[in-house]
């Protein structure tokens, strides 16, 4: 330490400085804050979900994994992964494609593009509970307007009730949750679009490639950073999906449009099953993680570089 | 070389009338789908414009013949229901020391991260990416038990401390990203004239970092303001912000649009005003967080 301040090897100037009790001052709040609301809590639900807390009562019981044993006998609780499995892999895959296509087609400053990105983005400003609201009126079986429009135009067997029905609910969730989430991803690509040199177009087009051969060789490479950020950011997100389910269907009709999200929520503040609550933000914290690793391992790569 | 530029660009009619055509197509098919994507959201506007008896009756685009349905019914008893007002204002005072905290105790450690040395940084910052992944579902039940023990549950100030932590992961590897981006001569002089590392930060990196915490800010602030689940489980009836209290209407009132619509327009307008006011900063922080 002393030695490297005495004779400064010829590259020092450029790195940081060596902080001294000031770097805690800068840092202290954010790391305090981390373990008082993201260490302590996740510690401590590791130690709830091997219990058999109530969520009220004083008193818990050791239990091992028989919450986690449980989670797996629990028809519920398979159900409410799939649901999750299914819901992260269509509000991922029918939003990036949509918003990439979106943003490719949108990208330039015509006078009618920006309008149409601002259209296309909006919804994703919204709070998912008036969404919710604005889904659900469309939806509903009387008056809403998807079954008024089909009734009105001779399509009338085709009305029904959306939301009230295990075989239409999960599905009906998902189209406003793709509705919402198809701006990031255009946004983030129009961002990524800008970036490429436009010289490359003019010498694809000078040797004679086509719209689509450009759009596979130079704009879907040129692309690779922000496709990483975008699935990454998705995947993590997606996992977490709680305030449509609840809003829209309460996890109904039945279990069917159950999440891991609502159910936690259900077992822990509803049905008084904190412990086995807990164990299923565990998996879903776990899955999370698991689901961002590549995303860490990527970010710590260009770190180390 | 010289004459393979000149070819280019020389079409044919036919590959030129083609060409529009295609564009044309193109830019019908997408008037067409942007038009689908904003009815829903002007459906309710005008939903929230016609009395309980029209709405039930005939749907909001019959507007568009029978201009004189407006009413301004929904909004006048809207703002004279407490609960809907009391709650919007604990948004305000949920949203608003929220983004100010998330912004302050995150650029400070921004800095830190990107221009101090110090032991285990690197391990702490690999810490700060891998906690973005973490829902904040883990946290809520100790956190729950943590606020009942020292008396903050059901108040506004758990909410904000809760939406604080759980904000401070993106704020801290947004910010990083853009900080240390900064041209490194400007800090060295600065330190070279022997200013301190608060005068450093207060000077130079948070005034060149404003473009990137604007758009935290927004973001933030949209997070925050749009949150249900945490409201949900660490308000209470005094202190919940609107998206409680319109969930609680959705619930009661089920297919009532004219109740409802109101009160959803009204969750909408500030966070419509905030993109329309600074949309330009979402694509910045975005291009912040890509560059790498």
């Amino acid at each position: 330490m002393t030695a490297t301040l005495a004779a400064p090897p010829p590259t020092a100037r450029r790195r940081p400085r060596r902080g001294g009790a000031s770097v805690w001052l800068f840092a202290l709040p954010a790391l305090l804050a981390y373990a008082a609301f993201l260490v302590y809590p996740a510690l401590q639900s590791v130690e709830l979900s091997l219990t058999d807390w109530n969520g009220i009562s004083p008193t818990r019981h050791f239990v091992g994994l028989q919450n986690y044993v449980d989670m797996f006998q629990d028809d519920t609780a398979l159900l409410a992964l799939r649901n999750n499995a299914v819901w992260t892999i269509v509000t991922i895959t029918v939003p990036v494609v949509l918003g990439l296509l979106l943003a490719v087609l949108l990208s330039g400053a015509t006078r009618l593009k920006p309008l149409l990105r601002t259209v296309f983005y909006m919804p994703a400003v919204l709070p998912l509970v008036a969404i919710a609201t604005i889904w659900g009126w469309l939806y509903e079986p009387n008056e809403g307007a998807i079954n008024v429009a089909l009734r009105d135009v001779g399509l009338g067997f085709l009305a029904q009730s959306w939301l009230g029905q295990s075989s239409t609910a999960l599905l009906a969730v998902m189209i406003p949750a793709i509705w919402v989430r198809t701006g990031f991803p255009m946004v983030l690509y129009l961002a990524a679009l800008q970036g490429i040199p436009a010289e490359l177009y003019e010498s694809a087009r000078t040797e004679g490639a086509t719209r689509w051969q450009q759009f596979w060789y130079i704009t879907m490479p040129s692309l690779r950073p922000a496709h990483y950020i975008v699935i990454a950011l998705s995947l993590i997100d997606s996992f977490k999906v709680f305030d449509l389910v609840y809003a829209m269907t309460y996890g109904g009709p039945g279990n069917t449009t159950q999440v891991l999200g609502t159910l936690m929520y259900f077992n822990v503040f509803r049905f008084y099953h904190a412990g086995y609550g807990t164990a299923i933000a565990v998996v879903i914290t776990l899955i999370a993680i698991a689901c961002g690793i590549p995303y860490v391992l990527s970010q710590t790569r260009a770190e180390r570089r | 070389m010289s004459g393979l530029t000149i070819v280019r660009g020389r079409r044919t009619l036919g590959q030129r009338i083609v060409a529009a055509l295609s564009t044309g197509v193109v830019n019908i098919v997408l008037a067409v789908v942007a038009v689908f994507w904003l009815v829903p959201t002007v459906g309710l506007f005008i939903a929230s414009f016609r009395s309980s008896a029209d709405n039930s009756q005939s749907g909001w685009w019959t507007v568009f013949l029978k201009p004189a349905q407006l009413t301004l019914e929904n909004y006048e008893d809207l703002l004279a229901n407490p609960t809907i007002t009391g709650s919007f204002l604990n948004t305000v005072l949920i949203v608003v020391p929220t983004t100010i905290l998330v912004i302050v105790i995150g650029a400070l450690a921004a800095y830190a991260f990107s221009w101090m040395h110090f032991p285990g940084r690197d391990w702490m910052l690999i810490a700060v990416i891998v906690l973005l992944a973490v829902p904040l579902q883990v946290a809520l039940i100790p956190i729950a038990k943590l606020f009942g023990a020292i008396g903050i549950f059901g108040s506004i100030v758990g909410v904000i401390l809760f939406h604080v932590a759980f904000g401070l992961p993106f704020a801290i590897f947004l910010l990083r990203n853009f900080f240390s981006q900064l041209p490194a001569e400007l800090l060295e002089a600065a330190r070279i004239d022997g200013a301190s590392e608060a005068r450093i930060f207060a000077r130079v990196v948070f005034p060149l970092g404003l473009p990137a915490i604007a758009s935290l800010g927004i973001f933030q602030f949209l997070w925050t303001w749009n949150d249900l689940l945490v409201a949900l489980i660490f308000s209470n009836s005094t202190s919940q912000p609107i998206t409680v209290a319109i969930q609680s209407q959705l619930r009661q009132f089920g297919a009532n649009i004219d109740v409802l619509s109101s009160g959803a327009f009204l969750s909408m307008v500030i966070p419509l005003v905030v993109f329309f006011g600074f949309q330009r900063y979402f694509v910045q922080a975005l291009l912040a967080g890509s560059n790498r």
